[in-house]
């Protein structure tokens, strides 16, 4: 006899693996694959029994490689019993996979596993969740051995007549429809097949392609799109809300909850920063603490390796050295003048640029694993899980646009945890709008030039602006290019906590990794060659007119002059394209100090100047990132002309009306 | 003192704290807005965050003496919230001093001139109000 057993990750799976079968296990890999396959033999009441850890998963859908073993397995193998590990803390949840594993086989054995931590969270009435189902339901504690023998008897002598769900009737009829048409195939659960292909499955449309059955999919899609046009939403959606509403009503039906006892901190925290209508203030105000927090801890950071490096010139006009000066001096004694030139002062001050925007990233970075260790992230995701899906993602989406404030890289690296291709590249193509740290950075040397006494109510001014515009576009993206709804996914809530010192930094190391990279090399290859075109040709002045850049800027003048933006902010943007904190350093190159900086340009330029910036191009790495994770060039140029167009819209706008109206200049 | 004493002594105090930071936070909007103030800085999503936090604990107040959780909690965040916005503005205050003297290495500069926040008074305050946090036990979940 075979029993496998499922259920959602941490449901104690494991835990009621080894307490049924103790010693007597092997471990290996699925075929093919590494993920972790586990199988023991028992006798009990004098039959050999093999028991088969299964991959924890949430759903059986084509997504994920532990959900297609899974589902496999129980199709091709044909397990006498299926136990359903259900977390019965977690129920309703965790009743999900159970619609889904009843589609599957008929012979399910639930075990309320964790019933000990259960009884003190709900009243449970497990003879009537047996009556719902048809199914034997037997309550377990597996780290306890409790219940370890009804559920082994249950396998063996259960009654099984199980109460599956039905779909409304005019779905029911095509399932029906596309059963008929497969009666002559040698498949194992023709229903599920069925319900598969009309929900557009991957796998089984592989299968029935390989199987030469072409017809049945055209079939399955016109039968698809009759659902969708009668319901007005997509089938993933549907399927699922109405395994959801079985999985509500049942856990409604069988559990009650307690008023007895104290609530959870958890508990009481949910009920504020997920509220209704304070829950999105809270949001807000959290990020406005947060991003406050980097901005003003990272500044004396800042300011110390500013000044180790670079050095300062006093007010008397007298030179402190920093170490970049002194190198210069110490090479220049047994090389050439302009060498040592080049060497320290192009590429040893793009390193000491680099060490100093990094204070700000890493503490972005900090505060962001803070918030996401500390379960607060997952409150977010939950939150906006209506708005977001307004824009046509799941809650989750919101994570990767949150990331996208420290490095656009690791933000879209990190879609991968959107199940759906669609939300996907819908998330992508919005990340690069989320202004980076990089940006952020050259926002706040721009505006502490430019507007001493609003820095701070212009820099919300484009964080706000940029998060309007996301929603925005995503609203029309998820309407035209990417169009569609999100996933229904259910969220999970963990407890919160206080994160562990070493889980953050751990998540802060492994999100900054690849930010630092970049800068290492991108940024200071950049500085090498903007110090040779502020050099060359021989003999003139530094980034005077008549060297390279200054040439350049002379013929750039025409482009810019519609938007207000001056012939050097063109040549900083163009180098800004490698990495967006070169900014800083082509304008210091272009125009020497801070003073001279002020007195080319009015306000409104300067704002005109940030709202190019806010939007246009995304720098190199993140394009690289981008086309790594979509293949294709296509969505690479697609990122490039949204980021120009709205950069020119805006700054256009902007300087426009501006001028009109005669603010800022 | 009776417990319903301590605690609706505390919420009273609270509230008094909360209708001082709305109304502060109020004018740092104003402030920034142009309606300049002596006491408040314009400050605009700081005093959008002295909003939320003081109306979380006005909202919550009613409820926290009827010793109902729904009420705490409400109140309990509120606190926090305005706690960390205090926390915030210390550790501002102090930054800014490091940042000053980091600036000023080789010059000739006078000494620091702190300009304090009323947020950071309101941080010390605050802390005074979280006695009903201590008595969470006594709570009840709804009116029985
Ligand atoms: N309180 C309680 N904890 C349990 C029970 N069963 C498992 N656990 C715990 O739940 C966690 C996840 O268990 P595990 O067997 O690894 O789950 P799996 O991911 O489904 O294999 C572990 O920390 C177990 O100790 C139970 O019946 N009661
Ligand atoms: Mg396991």
């Amino acid at each position: 006899m075979l029993i496998a057993l499922a259920g959602n990750p941490n449901t104690g799976k494991s835990s009621l693996f080894n307490a049924i079968t103790g010693a007597h296990q092997h471990i290996g890999n699925w075929p093919g694959v590494t993920v972790e396959k586990k199988e023991g033999t028992i006798t009990f009441e004098g039959k050999k029994i093999t028991i088969v850890d299964l991959p924890g998963t949430y759903s059986l859908t084509a997504y994920s490689l532990e959900e297609v073993i899974t589902r496999n397995f129980i199709l091709e193998e044909e397990p006498d019993v299926v136990v359903d590990v259900i977390d019965a803390t977690n129920l309703e949840r965790n009743l999900y996979l159970l619609t889904e594993l009843m589609e599957l086989t008929d012979r399910i054995v639930i075990a309320l596993n964790m019933f000990d931590e259960a009884k003190k969270k709900y009243k449970l009435d497990v003879k009537k969740m047996r009556e719902l189902l048809g199914l034997p339901v037997i309550p377990t504690v597996a780290i306890k051995d409790k219940g370890i023998k009804d559920l082994l008897h249950a396998c063996l002598h259960g009654y099984f007549k199980p109460k599956k769900l039905s779909y409304p009737e005019d779905v029911e009829n095509r399932v029906e429809k596309l059963q008929r048409m497969m009666e002559n195939l040698d498949l194992k659960n023709k229903r599920w097949h069925a319900i598969k292909l009309l929900e557009n499955d991957s796998e089984v449309r592989k299968k029935f392609a390989n199987l030469g059955r072409k017809d049945i999919l055209h079939e399955a899609e016109h039968l698809r799109h009759e659902i969708e046009d009668i319901y007005g939403d997509d089938i993933e959606t549907l399927i699922a809300s109405f395994r959801y509403s079985f999985a509500h009503g049942l856990f409604h039906e069988v559990a009650e909850p307690l008023n007895v006892g104290g609530v959870t901190i958890t508990d009481m925290i949910d009920h504020v920063v997920a509220h209704k209508i304070f829950g999105l203030p809270i949001f807000l105000v959290v990020m406005y603490l947060s991003f406050e927090f980097v901005f003003v801890v990272a500044a004396p950071f800042q300011d110390a390796i500013d000044l180790i490096f670079n050095g300062k010139t006093l007010a008397s006009g007298q030179h402190i050295n920093g170490l970049i000066d002194i190198s210069y001096h110490w090479m220049a004694s047994f090389m050439p003048n302009w060498a040592s030139s080049f060497i320290n002062y192009g590429m040893l001050r793009g390193l000491a640029a680099v060490l100093t925007f990094t204070p700000i990233i890493m503490f972005l970075f900090l505060i962001l694993s803070i918030l996401e260790d500390s379960g607060y992230l997952a409150r977010v995701a939950f939150l906006m899980d209506k708005l977001m899906r307004k824009i046509g993602l799941e809650g989750r989406g919101i994570i990767s646009l949150m990331l996208g404030f420290g490095c656009n890289v690791p933000a879209v690296m990190s879609t991968r945890a959107l199940k759906n291709e669609r939300e996907r590249e819908l998330s992508i193509a919005l990340n690069p709008l989320i202004p980076c740290g990089a940006r952020i950075q050259v926002f706040a040397f721009i505006t502490a030039i430019f507007f001493k006494h609003n820095q701070a109510l212009v820099m919300w001014s484009l964080i706000l602006l940029s998060m309007g515009v996301v929603a925005l576009l995503g609203y029309v993206y998820s309407k035209t290019i990417f169009k569609g709804k999100a996933e229904p996914f259910v969220m999970e809530l963990p407890p919160y906590r206080v994160p562990s010192l070493k889980g953050i930094f751990i998540h802060m190391w492994e999100k900054s990794e690849g930010f630092l990279r970049k800068a290492g090399t991108i940024i200071v290859g950049a500085a090498g060659i903007i110090w040779l075109l502020a050099a060359l040709p021989w003999g003139v002045q530094f980034g005077g007119e008549n060297s390279y850049i200054g040439q350049i800027a002379h013929f750039l003048a025409p482009v810019g002059a519609p938007f207000g933006i001056t012939p050097e902010s063109i040549i900083a943007l163009f180098f800004g394209f490698f990495a967006k904190e070169v900014v800083i350093d082509v304008f210091y190159v272009l125009y020497g100090t801070k003073e001279a900086l002020f007195a080319a340009m009015t306000p409104l330029q300067a704002y005109s100047l940030l709202l190019f910036i806010l939007f246009y191009t995304p720098c190199v790495a993140t394009l690289a990132t981008i086309y790594n994770e979509t293949k294709s060039t296509k969505f690479v140029l697609f990122v490039i002309l949204e980021g120009f167009a709205l950069a020119l819209f805006f700054s256009f706008l902007a300087y426009t009306i501006g001028s009109f109206l005669g603010v800022g200049g | 003192m009776k417990l319903q004493t301590k605690v609706l002594l505390s919420v009273i105090y609270s509230s008094i704290l909360a209708s001082f930071s709305l109304i502060l936070g109020i004018f740092e909007i104003a402030g920034s807005l142009g309606l300049h103030t002596n006491f408040a800085p314009p400050d605009i999503m700081g005093g959008f965050s002295l909003i939320i936090a003081s109306s979380l604990i006005l909202y919550g107040a009613k409820n926290t003496v009827k010793f109902l959780y729904d009420g705490l909690s409400f109140y309990l965040v509120g606190l926090a919230l305005l706690i960390a916005i205090g926390l915030l503005n210390i550790i501002i205050a102090l930054a800014d001093l490091l940042d000053y003297y980091i600036l000023c290495i080789g010059e000739n500069c006078s000494g620091y001139s702190a300009h304090i926040r009323p947020e950071i008074y309101i941080f010390f305050l605050a802390l005074l109000g979280l006695y009903p946090f201590f008595v969470r036990w006594h709570f009840r979940r709804k009116v029985p």
